[in-house]
């Protein structure tokens, strides 16, 4: 039982010791990376000494495809691939918290994201902040019964993310950054193909009501953005060969958006003639290469600048 | 309650603690309760089924060993009805309405569809019935005494660790310790946890992130090919190992904490130099059972070269079936019993050979006829594993490979790296005795190593076990 107890209580103390050196350690590289999806990105606009005028948030679709260059003013791309409303909300009660909010936001949603199943796993993403910004904390904390315990361990901040992070945090130090945030997909010779191909995919079948949780998630980020005198836009990027058919949740988000007075630009319903039919412009299905983007960015532009100009 | 949960690891330590406090006349109580606890966090009704058919094996075995001449026959064939019943009613039943249904459908009958069951598969089912099963037949064979507690056979079918995936124990290396009094000891306890804490490793470090991976490009398998594939198969041989050793893992761990030994179910089957080996290494609680209780009973390979192949094809087929009511276990099985059948037919021992090189070869292809079955056993249906099969083989665009995320893909080829030089150069060379308390300064380092990665690297919301199902 001795020698039990001895291994048990060293392993215990040695487990603390590591965890915690290793956190300090982690924080440290965090801190100092300034790229890439594992927090560089949300780093790199947090120390940007002067807010550009325009912030572009949400999935792939618009980090792929959205050239902060092509619109008038200074505009910065914050999205992150793959994140769903959850963590652009929990990504904006940070810029708020660090005064860092742009006077407007062209948020880019899925409709689809708001009907059917709930990705609130996404907040997963931003686990560096809890404990350090409440909302973010609150969101972590009620994934699972359980999820505060595993905060106790220091290291699981970056759980899952530490190779990333390491990469990150090197590239950062070989070469300073100095990016809107676009990230482009060149064109190759097999995009045409790619995308053709890419259309066996089946559109996976969505729920015809709105997922309140979901649709919660988007209303405190405009409630949020409304109370900091921050304009939102809400757009949809187009997808290739596109049928689109409005079902009644989506007809339901369009009205929500509409009486909270958010205009909101949807190229599933309304077509880029540009990018119809050109297999060339595509990655696949649902991404445009940048030449594609070019084209989407500049309609988004013009469209912008016409909700802009119409009187509020 | 999953064992890769927070869950489990207090109800573990609590269970774990409890036992060693109370008097040894009372832990089988103590342990037969933490059983029933830990499968009612899953389906409580369901524990009903399992008391059911725990009492008529029990009642069985007594009878059997009472009874003389055809009434000892009379007694088992109810037992092995009853299980057999039971598990077909929750896991064939659909499968046999749609495939009759098809049926009527393809005759054009002017008949109304059999209505399908909407209930849910008893978590385990397939594991503690063949691990009932096991008993009653011991107990005819004569093996095995019967178990006159019915507190003891209970904790026999139910006892925690083993309930819901195995391993598939056989009476004889179970109940007699549960009789034994448990003293603690120290280098067991130390040793369980360090087999604990590695299956973990490999369940949520490797095969999580693994299933992050292979989930990505078999869902949307219409738009991938080649070698991408190729590779999410390679990764799903592995995500399904260490899914399911690293419960073994836990498993036999947990047990050993408390002084419980339980049967080894895996021994690096990837290293397999034949099929034939690798079904010695792979399940092998299953693979054992199937063979003492299946294909012996059908007369082995005693009744000639191709009743042989028959018995083969008919065990493997049935061990396909008992993983799921699907064809595509069906046709896994097939693949296997066939692959057996062929080895039989060429005699695997005739290349037996000492060359490292070969050896090698060998491997790579038993590795691959393996991983050639696994795209039946992954895919959802017959037509998917043939997709999938048609889209790997495209010229084309063969040499072409997705990665995905670039982090995940990362995280993963650390964890395989890991797992691999542990297997490779520890497992292989010293067997389980990796985790017999070498050093207590090997013991602390083996623990807090495997649960810092655990902690940076495991996917801390990942999906259940694969053979929870089964």
């Amino acid at each position: 039982m001795r020698k039990f107890s001895i291994i048990f209580l060293v392993s215990i103390v040695l487990l603390i010791v590591c965890d915690r050196s290793l956190g300090y350690l982690f924080d440290y590289f965090y801190k100092h990376t300034k790229t890439g999806q594992t927090g560089g990105k949300i780093n790199y606009y947090l120390s940007l000494p002067q807010t550009p005028e325009w912030v572009i948030m949400g999935n792939s679709r618009a980090l792929y495809q959205i050239i902060p260059d092509s619109f008038a003013r200074p505009t910065y791309n914050l999205c992150h691939a793959g994140m769903h409303q959850i963590f652009q909300t929990g990504l904006l009660t940070q810029m708020e918290k660090e005064g860092k909010m742009p006077p407007l936001i062209l948020l880019h949603i899925e409709p689809d994201e708001f009907m059917g199943e709930q990705f609130n796993r996404d907040i997963q993403n931003l686990k560096y902040y809890h404990s350090k910004n409440e909302w973010i904390t609150r969101e972590l904390n009620m994934l699972s019964s359980y999820e505060k315990v595993k905060f106790l361990f220091a290291c699981y901040r970056y759980n899952g993310r530490v190779i990333s992070l390491m990469k990150n945090y090197i590239q950062t130090m070989r070469s300073p950054v100095a990016s809107n945030g676009y990230m482009a997909i060149e064109p190759t010779a097999t995009d045409s193909a790619t995308t053709m191909y890419s259309l066996q995919q089946k559109h996976p079948i969505v729920a015809e009501t709105i997922n309140e949780q979901q649709w919660s998630y988007l209303n405190e980020f405009i409630g949020r953005c409304q109370k900091n005198g921050t304009q939102v836009i809400c757009f949809t990027s187009p997808i290739y060969s596109y049928h689109h058919k409005s079902s009644s949740g989506a007809q339901e988000l369009e009205s929500r958006l509409q009486n909270m007075g958010v205009p909101y630009i949807n190229y599933l319903k309304k077509n880029i003639p540009s990018l119809k039919q050109k297999a060339s412009l595509w990655k696949d299905r649902h991404h445009l290469n940048h030449a594609g983007a070019q084209f989407e960015s500049s309609v988004l532009a013009d469209d912008v600048d016409d909700i802009l100009r119409q009187p509020q | 309650m999953l064992f890769n949960s927070i869950q489990f690891a207090l109800f573990f330590l609590v269970v774990t603690i409890v036992f060693f406090l109370i008097p040894h006349r009372f832990r089988w109580i103590h342990l037969l309760i933490a059983s029933c606890v830990f499968y009612c966090a899953f389906v409580p009704i369901y524990i009903l089924i399992l008391f059911f058919t725990i009492l008529i094996d029990y009642i069985a075995g007594i009878y059997i060993e009472d009874a003389h001449g055809a009434k000892r026959k009379l007694f088992l064939t109810i037992s092995l009805i009853s299980n057999l019943g039971v598990l077909a009613f929750f896991k064939y039943y659909n499968f046999f309405i749609e495939n009759v249904n098809a049926l009527i459908q393809t005759m054009g009958l002017q008949v109304h569809e059999v209505p399908y069951l909407n209930i849910l598969l008893p978590i385990g089912l397939s594991f503690h019935t063949f691990q009932a099963m096991s008993y009653v037949i011991e107990v005819y064979r004569g093996n095995q005494k019967a178990e006159r507690h019915l507190g003891l056979y209970s904790l026999y079918v139910l006892f925690y660790p083993q309930l819901v995936a195995g391993p598939i124990e056989r009476p004889q290396n179970v109940l007699h310790q549960f009789r034994e009094e448990k003293k603690f000891d120290a280098t067991e306890a130390v040793s369980g946890l360090q087999q604990m804490i590695w299956g973990l490793f490999k369940k949520v470090v490797v095969a999580d992130q693994l299933a992050i991976y292979v989930n990505s490009i078999y869902n949307n398998w219409e738009v991938n090919s080649g070698f991408t594939l190729l590779f999410a198969t390679y990764c799903f041989a592995f995500q399904i190992y260490c899914d399911f050793s690293g419960y073994s893992d836990i498993a036999l761990g947990a047990a050993r904490v408390m002084g419980y030994r339980l049967m080894t179910n895996f021994s690096l089957p990837y290293f397999s130099k034949s099929v034939t080996e690798f079904w010695r290494r792979w399940h092998i609680s299953l693979s054992s059972w199937l063979k003492d209780y299946l294909y012996i009973s059908l007369g082995g390979n005693r009744l000639g070269k191709w009743k042989t192949y028959r018995n083969l094809i008919l065990t493997m087929l049935l061990g396909g079936l008992w993983h799921g009511a699907s064809w595509n276990f069906v046709i896994w099985g097939f693949l296997n019993g066939i692959y057996l059948s062929v080895e039989k037919l060429i005699g695997s021992f005739k290349f037996q050979t000492t060359s490292f090189v070969l050896k090698c070869g060998q491997v790579f292809i038993t590795f691959h006829l393996i991983c050639l079955t696994w795209i039946f056993f992954r895919a959802n249906s017959f037509k998917q594993a043939i997709g999938i099969l048609t889209n790997m083989l495209q010229p084309l665009q063969f040499w072409n490979l997705r990665i995905q995320d670039t982090g995940i893909f990362a995280g993963m080829t650390f964890a395989f790296v890991i797992l691999m030089c542990v297997e490779f150069f520890l497992i292989r060379k010293k067997g389980e005795s990796i985790f017999n308390m070498r050093s207590v300064a090997w013991s602390i380092t083996w623990l807090v190593g495997f649960t810092l990665l655990v902690i940076l690297f495991g996917v801390s919301d990942g999906d259940q076990f694969i053979y929870f199902q089964f």
